[in-house]
């Protein structure tokens, strides 16, 4: 039995063939949609922290994040199909991303806390090109991590790990809340800077 | 070792945006620093590149350290589990796996399990055997076996405003295959093959079928039927309409009630359920609605109405960039003022004519007509004219607006901002010695820092709007680039609004005395070569939301706005005799 390729059109890559589907032939569809999943996993694994990034800073707070991340999560598996092999993720994503954005900030309207238009397409703009190097930042970081005292790397984990409050965080070592928040803004800013000196020195070697 | 040079840092500001951009992190952030914030990053692209940075480490180390716990979870997990993890994906499989690696390493798999929650997410309510979501930019049916590389159906002629609900915006000139398009904001222009052309009004959505038919899910839709095109149809849930050349709208709602109305030609509408499908085929002519309801009952006629198509434009934020572009592209760079025609019987030092919002005993012939691109130019345009005596300068205009007159921004509290609801604004030079073009600036720091002739007192910018609730003509008046001693409602100004009688758009019609100009000891007379423009600004329904605005009367070899600079004013001519000759008043040329 013949298997039918479906084509589909996209006006800016005209027309493309998709995975081999025989309506009659459920093992092969089968086939079809696992592999489907595992490269929509690979990539996602792969860009997530990237896509995150974009979201959070267009976004006025972390709640209005989260929410947008997850409705572009599924967004992202819904329209893997138009995903073109051979493309960058990443950039689709963050495009499909930036709707996902942009409908969520019409849903909710404008209130003072939420970031002027201008603002976002500034600055999602500006994420688009930094994204490009979100990849050697977090190796970057991950390395820094590993160079943290290791006080400081134990705070740094007791603030993110299980969505404690700070304020908790501080009770639970009897400190008081307001030197956690400075320990905790002091140890990101070294690591801001040490991922920035070791992207720089990665930069002049290339 | 050498010592580095003590530079000083060329982003001062950058430890103040550490300190910010801590608040945010912590979710703590005051809505002033939330501004101070948006301001910095907003103002500086250096700054703004380490806002991204820094927030992109901050979910980094939210990524890496969040996952411990399920780390420890996954280490109870048995192995033969962990095998082939995406592959496994079933309804039946929810558990977010870890393998217990270094935090960088189990963020990488903590990733993947995310990704896999969500297939596992999905996959519950979306198995495998089909009913696979498809995108929303073209959720329909994929192209038919034997359509396969056949020609597209439909092609997007033209965009304005446009807002895809989907992964790619839809460019014009793009080619739609079979499917469901939906449009969020703006208005779109589909060509079908067949040579028939769907006007689509956000929101909407709309399905291609074919090349001689389309869907219309919900939502609004103008269609013009060429003689090629005869025959072609559009769809609703409850009717077919067959365009028998013409041009038609339907409306349908949410539940798919249907609505249409004949512009043009004739169509012939069928239901498709119930006693609507019994009553038979309805033949309709120009002028002619219809109703179909999803109660199945007979159709319904209707009176026509003029409002139920009319293409407004897209709320402005859609347009993201272009949202202060003027919906226009301005057509004159001169501005004719003629002698005002004196009335029989008119009192003296009254004004020549009557402010009525008639303008038949005005002298015409200076007027300028500016109409917005297309498709709102036939419902957002203004023609402008204005006259001049010893007493009064006179500003007439005829503005169509498909939410006239509905200004509710009140001229005793907000008259700074009367032209968000709906206005007319002029600006006028009443002193030519200043001459044309205006070498006037906004006051903002600049290379001239600020000039007498910055904030001279003859540069009188007029705002002109209807306040609805009280039914009162406002004017707001205000003098130099500095927008200095503002004032609402002068004695002596006398203005009027008559809205059209299909309730499309409004008259306009003032007198102001020279006083109020600062030229009452030497008003404008014949001869005198000034500067001036136009902006005419239009509001939602309400009357409180700005949409958008035109810009015309303008000095095309200026840049900047209106409003800051006055040398994009356009030249501005007395004409010493009226009944200016056709011609006179001629647009740009291209």
């Amino acid at each position: 039995m013949s298997s039918t390729q479906l084509a589909r059109y996209e006006p800016s890559t005209g027309w493309t063939e998709r995975c081999g589907i025989d309506g009659d032939h459920e093992s092969e569809q089968a086939a079809c949609e696992k592999d489907r999943s595992l490269r929509f996993v690979r990539l996602f694994a792969r860009h997530e922290h990237q896509i995150y990034a974009y979201i959070v800073s267009v976004m006025s707070n972390w709640t209005d994040a989260d929410e947008v991340m997850q409705e572009t999560s599924v967004a992202l598996w819904e329209m893997f199909d138009d995903f073109q092999e051979g493309t960058s993720f990443r950039h689709w994503a963050c495009r499909i991303a930036y709707f996902r954005v942009l409908r969520f900030r019409q849903k909710r309207g404008r209130d003072r806390h939420e970031f002027d238009h201008q603002f976002v397409e500034a600055v999602a703009e500006a994420a688009i090109e930094e994204a490009d190097s979100f990849e050697s930042r977090r190796m970057a970081l991950a390395d820094c991590l590993t160079r943290l005292r290791r006080e400081d790397r134990e705070l740094l984990e007791s603030c993110y790990t299980g969505g404690d409050q700070i304020k908790h965080v501080a009770e639970r070592l009897d400190r008081p809340a307001k030197s956690v928040y400075k320990a905790l803004g002091r140890i990101r800013q070294a690591l801001f800077e040490c991922v920035r000196r070791k992207v720089a020195v990665e930069e002049r070697g290339r | 070792m050498n010592q580095r040079p003590n530079l000083p840092d060329p982003h001062p500001q950058r430890a103040e945006l550490y300190e910010l951009l801590e608040a945010f992190c912590r979710g703590d952030q005051s809505p002033e620093e939330h501004a101070r914030m948006e301001q910095l990053v907003a103002g500086d692209e250096v700054l703004r590149r380490e806002y991204v940075q820094y927030l992109h480490m901050h979910v980094c180390l939210r990524r890496a350290f969040e996952g411990a716990d399920e780390a420890e979870q996954f280490e109870r997990v048995p192995a033969e589990d962990r095998r082939n993890e995406a592959a496994a994906l079933t309804p039946a499989t929810v558990p977010l796996r870890m393998p217990a690696q270094s935090p960088w390493q189990r963020t990488g798999s903590m990733l993947a399990c995310a990704a896999a929650a969500v297939l596992v997410a999905l996959f519950v309510f979306n198995p495998f055997a089909g009913n696979k979501p498809a995108p929303l930019a073209n959720v329909g049916q994929p192209p038919k076996k034997d359509s396969v590389k056949a020609a597209p159906p439909a092609t997007l002629t033209r965009v304005l405003g446009c807002v895809w609900d989907g992964p790619n915006p839809l460019q014009r000139g793009a080619l739609l295959t079979a499917g469901r398009y939906m449009l969020s904001a703006g208005i779109a222009e589909i060509t079908f093959a067949s040579g028939a052309v769907v006007l689509a009004e956000a929101p909407v959505e709309l399905e291609v079928v074919d090349a001689a038919r389309g869907f219309v899910h919900s939502g609004r839709v103008v269609a013009r039927v060429p003689p090629r095109a005869i025959g072609f149809v559009i769809e609703t849930r409850q009717a077919n309409l067959v365009d028998l050349g013409t041009e038609f709208g339907v409306g349908v709602g949410n539940d798919g009630d249907t609505l249409v109305q004949v512009f043009d030609g004739l169509v012939v509408a069928e239901g498709k359920h119930g006693a609507a499908k019994e009553s038979g085929q309805h033949r309709l002519v120009a002028g002619e609605t219809l109703s179909f309801a999803t109660d199945q009952a007979k159709p319904r006629s209707l009176e026509s109405s003029p409002h139920r198509f009319v293409r407004r434009f897209p709320d402005p934020k859609q347009r993201g960039k272009d949202e202060l572009v003027p919906h226009n592209v301005a057509r004159f760079d001169t501005m004719h003022i003629v002698p005002a025609p004196r009335r029989d019987n008119a009192e003296p030092n009254t004004p020549a004519i009557k402010i009525d919002g008639d303008l038949s005993d005005w002298d015409l012939s200076g007027m300028f007509l500016s109409r917005c691109v297309e498709p709102y130019g036939e419902n957002y345009y203004a023609a402008g004219a204005m006259m001049y005596d010893e007493n009064y300068l006179y500003i007439a205009a005829h503005v169509g607006d498909p939410a006239p007159m509905a200004s509710v921004i009140d001229p005793e509290t907000d008259s700074e901002v009367g032209w968000k609801g709906g206005s007319i604004q002029v600006r006028i030079s009443t002193n030519p010695a200043l001459g044309w073009p205006l070498e006037s600036e906004c006051v903002y720091p600049g290379p001239h820092g600020r000039r007498p002739v910055d904030v001279h007192d003859q540069l009188v910018h007029l705002t002109m709007w209807h306040f609805a609730p009280k039914n009162q003509p406002c004017l707001n008046v205000a003098y130099g680039m500095n927008y200095h001693g503002k004032h609402t409602n002068p004695a002596g100004a006398i203005g009027t609004f008559r809205k059209d009688d299909d309730g499309l758009g409004y008259v306009m019609e003032y007198a102001i005395p020279w006083s109020e100009l600062n030229a009452k000891a030497r008003p404008l007379q014949a001869g005198d070569v000034t500067a001036s423009c136009w902006n005419v600004h239009w509001s939602d329904e309400g009357g409180r939301v700005w949409q958008g605005y035109l810009i015309d009367v303008i000095n095309p070899a200026a840049k900047g706005f209106t409003y800051q600079k006055a040398a994009t004013w356009a030249r501005t001519i007395l004409h010493r005799q009226g009944q200016l000759r056709p011609g006179t008043v001629k647009p740009i040329s291209p």
